[in-house]
């Protein structure tokens, strides 16, 4: 749907004639994304079947707020991405404007006494990285990728952070934040000018910014957005160097005060219990487990699947890791001094031991040890989204977030069970593990677990089996029998069967009705309906009257 | 080969940004020097990006879009500097260069009334001058007026030195091979030219997507080039270098020699002793990494799409896969730390992430505009070294960064590392 | 059938109070806030007496005013506007568990500090506490009220230690927040080990968050669960001294970057001394023996080698305040660090600590920085001598929040009891100082009494914006209207 040329130029007064665009050549580009083989129903391909009417590089908030004021006199949608990954950064709906925000992309301030950076839209993690650690201070990249814009995690979408467990959960992470509410207003959360906090005076309206999944682009458009850092306990500049076994780039020396343990549990009850004894001795800044060999193996990044075959599966090592590494937890340990470190290691065994946890080999000392502490910080500081995708595709099923205990029992039963058939049909990666990640917040305070799969995006057999699988598991652990829902407070992934709107809707009712009371919160906020809401709550699927109904 | 054997990496990508940066895990230093790709940095759109153009080369063989003047001027700028497909490959075995090149080759073949006047234009010149600037083959000879140099098409000799276009017939850059020669002199080289029976290495018809052009100028040089039996082929262009040893493999001909830039060459030569370094050259100096003495050197067989699968869906590639790890990074280096009084201060990006001098891949002559934004980053990066000088082994970004000195004012001076060895030699 | 009979209908006649001095005792609190009777105070049962209640105001166009600390109240936000029926939650005051495996409890809205603290700890837990909370205050208003806490290391996010709840809104429905929302319920939950510890969502909406600070304008919170932490094995506190401000607050920057001290919090003289002493004359002696600025600091361990933990964090700690030439203490004159440190981990002895000097109290304090704070202090100093208030006689209170990243500044301004004239002068001078803060960049986050219109005027896009939820929530305007911008 082309825009009428009055409103084009009007969009082309506002942004300059260089920062727009109506062409396929550019709209396609803004079609195309992650995991839109599994949210496509309509059309299965890499393409969601709305182009936008234009695409918009807005240059300041001012610009922002000009766009999207005119929407509204017009009644033209907009969505708003900046890195821009996965599905629901794309438009859903015919006739959407799409502002690309990628000319937005200073750090504003770096406040190190009171440890807060600021940032506009598409400033990524490595980007603020590469400036705070010069300052002894250090961030909480999402694991979209340090490639990814910051204040789009803070706001807008719903990554975890592998440095959750010490550096909390990004939603809880942001402070001041500048926002172009979808009337084109602009609201600032916190003082005026000032960025240390977002909250008050009196509520804090940052309750209507994100929730647990982010805005995702419904919610109007954030042009700035303070972040809390935390003191880096490592050297000022992370040296890195070529020549790594598993990654491209290793660091050239291991951090004085870092150590990285992988004690391996036999069953779910005793990795839980060493999540809860390291949380409660505050120990680790990286607290996970990982599915299996493989995706520890992945996680790092590789040279090439080649490589990784040849040096990892040929030889027997990761069927034999897996063997060993039935549960295994990545903790990594980081100190401020000799005193706090020598401690910090001693309970760590303590806890692995009591634990029954058992260290793998190959990671007690020796070169490979050495290799893995290299590799495993360049992978995990660096946070490279790619390393998941080696097999051409990943997606994930339920993402739960609650208790440790929890998180397993909804398991119920083993994923490698549901997993393994299709595993076995070579239609999806077989890895020969469950794939169950978990990552620790707050000192285990609360878990994020999530079910990967990992498929061939370019073969739609593959797409197809992860997508039946997905079902099977989700059949299998749906209410009844787990009593939770799976997806449970509202992730929109899962369940892709459905349109992400109606997973919303189905989940709705279990979870208090929330899609009512988000549905009235966006038409409050959004009267004249233009920050697409196809990635926003599940109102495109409900009538006035379901809305205001008690 | 087409494009379609590509369409699994098409269909791979993620969309998730990294080939917009240099590659992520803990190169990067700072905000400032971050970005990767000098096309997304000029024009922003997603399309602009690697990744873009991946999606829209998908598109097109969806039929979803046409071949289009927009769709031409997306796919040339940008100067396949091979950035990009470092990024992507930290992660990944994703094909990125290759893509885009085949897209050129497709877009050259189907495409004819779209392609770019200044690019028809150098096509036409080497077809008809076997060189890019339209200059008559004889006038090859004129930088080696009064050097001892053989003439291979009378005499042997153990090397070649391939002279490129640019040194042998700009009067500006002459200079480089003049002093490459006489160095070689000095060291008791055994060396010599085709003189004016040289001819282009096709990098331009090659860059463009000119394939059969590329093909047959490729296999008639490697064919020339046996015949002389030399042991070495040695040049001073960076781009006929890259191009050589890393892109002519893919042609078909067993190249019986070996491929060398002079800077590797000198730098043995040094090393062996027959080269000096003694006079000091009291000068604070940065080195840019030319992309194809660099991280396009590293020799790139495409996979055109095969790959078999194992463990079920991980696709394993039956070639090697290439990041640019193995460009020339050191000897230039050891050739400018060999010089007495010489400083030499690294720029953020560099080595197999430096960023791109703005002038390769057609850029140049069709888009002034993108050569100039991204030589005038580079200066900048320059400039916050603190160095007086950028010194680099290639003609392309020399002459780019004289542009763009002279556009901005720029205090920084431009040099060939020779130009640095031969004073402190002689 | 007049009001109470209506509410008596609702939820028992037994739990309906117009007492002229019930009522008289709800019409004021010891804020500026104008005094206004409630019609009547009604005592829910649960959260369905709640609902009632709500449902009921809605169609009587009735005021409901939340409460559920005990007296005395201090910030006016009980204190109805234009009258109404004032909903205590008081005797909502189960400990529905104490969960010491997740480190949290879920409690009744009528749980106070003196019944809570006693419990956790002999489940091995503490709350992250204000600064010595009286002993019949709401251990969940607190939360509501995002009061300072003491130890910044555990304060993730303005919201903590408040985390999920159920939530009966304007409009009579109910709901559960964060982790709470879902199937189950409580116990449900808990069976699946569940434990109410993410607050945020569900979904894309953080309503804790609209809840919170909200003074009661949004919902009514039958329960809520709170953020615990481990409760030390070993202890100790220590103090810092110094006449210059400036050189404790860089001493409180080093090692909340460090993550070293649990408990962190500076103090004047006065409020220390407040504190500590029983009454005004030992305040008055005390004062007199102590120094003018003190940074109080806590180093625990816990149940792994505690000695050891407190060993390498008192070296760490040592070897980075040494380098500012100072060295921690465990007395200052008579005052022994162990009586401070049972002052904080516990409620107020009686009375509470901020009445002991004067028998009234009135407060000003906002959010700001470490390294601004003292932009604040002589300029507010020089307006209590403008106004001849004894600068000497107000307390000072800094606390970091939120990891450090802002801090809480606080002063008290102590008041003979029933002094009409020296609560006018407080006035006026807090209301100067508060507006001439706000222009310094003061943020008043919980905006009590007079600060509402000052601050509010002043975010005109907030208002509009808090507005629309307003009209979400509680569009009929029941709940404790004219607080806030509603």
């Amino acid at each position: 749907m082309a825009l009428a040329p009055h409103i084009y130029k009007m969009f082309s007064n506002i942004v300059g004639s260089v920062n727009i665009s109506d062409d396929p050549a550019i709209l396609e580009s803004y079609t195309f994304n992650w995991l839109n083989e599994f949210n496509n129903l309509c059309a299965p391909g890499k393409f969601l079947p709305h182009r936008p009417a234009a695409v918009l590089l807005p240059g300041s908030t001012e610009e922002v707020q000009s766009i999207v004021r005119a929407c509204n006199r017009y009644g033209i949608k907009f969505k708003a991405l900046s890195t821009g990954y996965g599905s629901h950064s794309l438009p859903g709906q015919p006739g959407v404007v799409v502002l690309d925000l990628r000319r937005m992309n200073r750090i504003l301030e770096i406040d190190e006494k009171n440890k807060f950076a600021v940032v506009e839209p598409y400033v990524t993690w490595a980007q603020l990285e590469a400036e705070v650690i010069k300052r002894g201070l250090f961030t909480t990249p999402v694991q979209a990728g340090s490639q990814a814009s910051v204040l789009a995690n803070l706001t807008s979408g719903w990554g975890m952070n592998t440095f959750g467990n010490h550096g909390g959960h990004n939603g809880r992470n942001a402070l001041g934040i500048e926002w172009v509410l979808p009337t084109g207003d602009l609201l600032k959360l916190g003082p005026p000018g000032e960025w240390f906090t977002g909250d008050g005076p009196g509520p804090s309206l940052r309750g209507v910014m994100r929730g647990h999944c982010g805005a995702q682009g419904g919610m109007g458009v954030f042009t700035k957005g303070a972040i809390k850092l935390h003191h880096w306990p490592g050297p000022p500049k992370l040296e890195t160097e070529t020549g790594g076994m598993m990654t491209a780039y290793l660091m050239k020396e291991i951090p004085e005060f870092m150590e990285m343990v992988i004690p391996c549990f036999d069953t779910y009850e005793q990795m839980i219990d060493f999540f809860y004894q390291v949380g409660d001795a505050e120990l680790a800044y990286v607290l996970m487990r990982v599915g299996s060999a493989e995706h520890m193996i992945s996680l790092m990044g590789a040279t090439s699947n080649k490589d990784i075959y040849e040096a990892f599966y040929a030889t027997g090592m990761v069927q034999a890791l897996t063997e060993q590494m039935k549960h295994p937890a990545v903790a990594m340990i980081f100190a401020n001094s000799r005193r706090e470190f020598e401690y910090r290691k001693k309970v760590m065994s303590e806890i692995v031991q009591e634990t029954g946890g058992k260290i793998l080999e190959v990671m007690t000392e020796g070169p490979m040890k050495e290799l893995m502490m290299k590799e495993m910080p360049v992978a995990l500081i660096g946070n490279c989204t790619l390393f998941i995708h080696h097999a051409g595709g990943f997606v994930i099923s339920s993402g739960y977030m609650g208790t440790n205990e929890s998180v397993v029992k909804h398991m119920g039963i083993p994923q490698e069970e549901i997993k393994g058939k299709w595993a076995k049909s070579g239609k999806i990666l077989d890895d020969g593990a469950d794939s169950t990640y978990h990552n620790s917040f707050e000192n285990n305070a609360y878990v994020y677990m999530e079910m990967e799969f990992h498929y061939d995006a370019s073969n739609p057999e593959s797409v197809d089996a992860s997508r039946q699988c997905i079902t099977d598991e989700r059949n299998q652990r749906r209410l009844e029998k787990s009593g939770f829902e799976p997806n449970d407070i509202g992730l929109t992934c899962g369940d892709y069967e459905k349109s992400p709107q109606q997973r919303i809707m189905d989940m709705g009712p279990h979870y208090g009705n929330f899609h009512l009371w988000q549905e009235r919160i966006k038409r409050a906020f959004d009267p004249n309906d233009v920050s697409d809401r196809s990635w926003y709550g599940a109102g495109l699927l409900m009538k006035d009257a379901e809305v205001s109904k008690k | 080969m087409a494009l379609a054997d590509y369409k699994k990496d098409m269909m791979r990508c993620v969309r998730c940004s990294t080939c917009k940066f240099i590659p992520i895990p803990s190169l990067l230093k700072s905000w400032r020097f971050a970005q990767g790709c000098p096309a997304i940095a000029k024009h922003n759109f997603h399309s602009f990006s690697a990744s873009g153009k991946l999606i829209m080369a998908l598109s097109l063989l969806e039929g979803r879009i046409e071949y289009s003047p927009k769709v031409m001027e997306i796919l040339y700028n940008c100067t396949l500097c091979g950035m990009c497909d470092l990024s992507c490959k930290v992660g990944t075995d994703q094909e990125l260069w290759e893509v885009l090149h085949e897209f050129r080759i497709d877009a050259w073949q189907k495409n004819e009334k779209n392609r770019f006047a200044p690019h028809v234009s150098i096509v036409e010149s080497i077809k008809s001058y076997d060189n890019v600037w339209q200059q008559p083959r004889r006038k090859r000879t004129d930088w080696a007026k009064g050097l001892k140099v053989k003439d291979l098409n009378q005499e042997k000799a153990e090397v070649l030195y391939f002279v490129g276009c640019t040194y042998s017939l700009d009067p500006e850059m002459r200079r480089v091979a003049k002093n490459t020669a006489i160095l070689f002199n000095k060291a008791g080289v055994d060396f010599g030219t085709l003189g004016a029976n040289e001819k282009c290495c096709a990098s331009p018809a090659f860059m463009v997507g000119d394939e059969e052009l590329f093909q047959k100028m490729a296999i008639e040089n490697i064919n020339t080039f046996n015949q002389l039996g030399v042991k070495k082929v040695v040049t001073s262009c960076a781009g006929c270098f890259g191009l050589i040893k890393s892109k002519y493999p893919r042609v078909g001909p067993e190249m019986k020699f070996e491929v060398q830039h002079s800077i590797e060459f000198l730098n043995e030569l040094i090393k062996e002793g027959k080269l000096k370094p003694s006079k000091e050259v009291n000068l604070s100096i940065t080195y840019h990494d030319p992309c194809h003495l660099g991280r396009m050197s590293d020799t790139r067989i495409p996979s055109h799409g095969v790959e078999h699968y194992e463990l079920g869906t991980m696709p394993i590639k039956d070639i090697p896969k290439v990041m640019g790890m193995n460009g020339v990074y050191e000897p230039p280096r050891e050739v400018l730390k060999s010089i007495p009084g010489i400083k030499l201060i690294e720029m953020e990006r560099r080595r197999e992430y430096a960023w791109c001098c703005g002038s390769g891949g057609g850029v140049k002559s069709a888009f002034p505009e993108l050569a100039m934004d991204t030589v005038k980053e580079r200066l900048e990066e320059a400039r916050a070294t603190g160095a007086e000088t950028i010194v680099s082994c290639c003609p392309w970004c020399e002459k780019n960064f004289e542009d763009g000195i002279r556009d901005s004012d720029s205090e920084l001076k431009v040099v060939d590392a020779v130009d640095l060895l031969i004073q402190s030699v002689e | 059938m007049n009001l109470k009979q209506e509410i008596s209908g609702l939820i028992g006649a037994d739990r309906v109070s117009d007492d002229p001095g019930v009522i008289a005792a709800l019409a004021g609190d010891m804020s500026f806030v104008p005094s206004r009777s409630p019609d009547l105070l009604a005592k829910p049962r649960g959260v369905k007496d709640i609902q009632g209640l709500v449902a009921w105001a809605n169609q009587a166009n009735v005021p409901l005013i939340p409460m559920s600390s005990g007296a005395p109240h201090s910030r006016g936000d009980t204190v109805p506007s234009i009258g109404g029926v004032v909903v205590d939650l008081g005797g909502l005051n189960r400990i529905l568990r104490i969960n010491r495996k997740n480190r949290v409890t879920v409690i009744e809205a009528g749980v106070t500090f003196g019944q809570l603290i006693p419990e956790l700890k002999k489940e091995g837990l503490r709350l992250n506490l204000p600064l010595s909370p009286r002993a019949n205050k709401s251990v969940l208003a607190s939360g509501l009220e995002r009061e300072p806490v003491i130890i910044p290391r555990f304060h993730w996010d303005a919201a903590d230690p408040l985390l999920c709840m159920e939530v009966v809104f304007g409009t009579g429905e109910v709901f559960q927040t964060g982790e709470a929302s879902g199937p189950g319920g409580l116990e449900g939950q808990w069976q699946i080990g569940g434990a109410q510890k993410f607050p945020l969502g569900p979904h894309q909406v953080d309503y804790h968050k609209l809840i919170q600070g909200s003074q009661g304008t949004i919902g009514i919170v039958p329960w809520a669960s709170i953020k615990c932490e481990l409760y030390p094995a070993i202890d100790k506190l220590y103090f810092l001294s110094d006449t210059r401000l400036e050189r404790l607050i860089e001493a409180a920057y080093r090692m909340i970057r460090l993550d070293l001290g649990d408990e962190v919090f500076l103090l004047n003289n006065f409020t220390l001394a407040s504190l500590l002493a029983p009454n005004r004359e030992g305040i008055e002696r005390l004062i007199r023996t102590l120094p003018p600025w003190i940074l109080a600091f806590t180093v625990c361990g816990y149940n792994r080698h505690p000695e050891e933990k407190v060993d390498y964090q008192e070296k760490d700690l040592w070897d980075l305040i040494q380098k500012q030439g100072m060295t921690p203490v465990q007395s200052l004159g008579e005052v022994k660090a162990e009586v401070l440190l049972r002052v904080i981990r516990n409620a107020s002895a009686e009375p509470y600590w901020k009445l002991r000097y004067g028998g009234e109290n009135y407060e000003l304090f906002f959010i700001t920085t470490l390294n601004r704070v003292e932009s604040f202090i002589p300029a507010l100093r020089e307006m209590a001598v403008q106004e001849n208030y004894p600068a000497s006689q107000i307390g000072i209170y800094i606390q970091p929040v939120v990891q450090g990243t802002s801090c809480h500044l606080g002063f008290d301004f102590p008041c003979p009891q029933g002094d009409a004239r020296e609560k006018a002068r407080i006035r006026g001078l807090i209301e100067k100082a508060s507006l001439a803060f706000q222009k310094q960049g003061a943020w008043f986050s919980r905006p009590y009494g007079s600060w509402a219109p000052m601050v509010y005027s002043q975010n005109t896009e907030f208002v509009s914006a808090m507005k629309r939820v307003k009209g979400v929530f509680d569009p009929k305007n029941i709940l404790n209207p004219g607080k806030l911008c509603f």
